[in-house]
């Protein structure tokens, strides 16, 4: 299925882009199954989940803190702890 | 009831006797100006020169939507405005701005606190500090989240 990937501030810079659509594997449709095809795919994106970085996740536009299922067409995006205001 | 996210400068004064004017209800207004501090967040030593604000548009303003609206289930207020801008910001800049209208004073001082604790760690913005020697993406604080936390007390 069909996902599109965002990409903000800190992350957006190790990653090197800002968005893109990917055809993810049909066995992946959890967060953590996601994590995990993302550290097999290496560098940088398997960068994104180093402790150091703290990266947070959206899907749909809503702050996610634990484990969640993904359903094609989702909007899920990577960022660093927010520091606005 | 509004959130604006804006490139812009903004004049909190201006939007606030606008609100009042229309609102006899009203007997207090509290408002709240965050600027661009001149002093680096990452390196005390370092004078700023500029400061860039990116932020999730879409999830931006619902997320000040959402803030405001739990601020209004714990408050009774009037009216409430919070604005926010973005890009390239110089020093002395308005970062961002909050105003809340109520009828007493009290609702209206805690409200405009609780929307800042939460905009500051929950409202998807970004800071990249430049100074006369680095660009840097700021760290978030502990004691932000310790601010928001203590609302649940």
């Amino acid at each position: 299925m069909k996902v599109k990937l965002l990409y903000f501030a800190k992350i957006k810079e190790l990653v090197g882009l800002d968005n893109e659509t990917i055809d993810l594997p049909s066995n992946i449709i959890t967060f953590n199954e996601l994590k995990n095809y993302f550290i097999l795919r290496g560098a940088p994106w398997s960068e994104i989940f180093l402790p150091q970085n703290a990266t947070r996740c959206a899907l749909n536009q809503k702050l996610m803190d634990s484990n969640f299922t993904i359903e094609a067409g989702s909007e899920i995006a990577f960022f660093p702890p927010i520091t606005g205001g | 009831m509004s959130v604006k996210v804006q490139f812009e400068s903004f004049d909190l004064n201006y939007i606030l006797f606008e609100m009042k004017k229309v609102n006899t209800a009203v007997g207090a207004a509290v408002s709240f100006v965050g600027f661009v501090r001149e002093l680096s967040r990452i390196n005390q030593s370092e004078q700023l020169t500029s400061l860039y604000l990116e932020h999730y548009p879409g999830m931006t303003e619902k997320s000040l939507l959402e803030i405001e609206s739990k601020a209004r289930e714990k408050w009774d207020l009037e009216d409430v405005f919070i604005v926010h801008r973005v890009g390239e910001l110089k020093l002395h800049d308005p970062i961002v701005g909050v105003i809340v209208l109520s009828a007493h004073r009290k609702n209206a001082f805690e409200a405009c606190a609780f929307i800042m604790d939460y905009l500051k760690t929950e409202a998807p913005f970004w800071k990249k500090e430049t100074t006369t020697k680095s660009s840097t993406w700021v760290e978030a604080k502990e004691s932000d989240d310790h601010m928001r936390l203590h609302w649940n007390n």
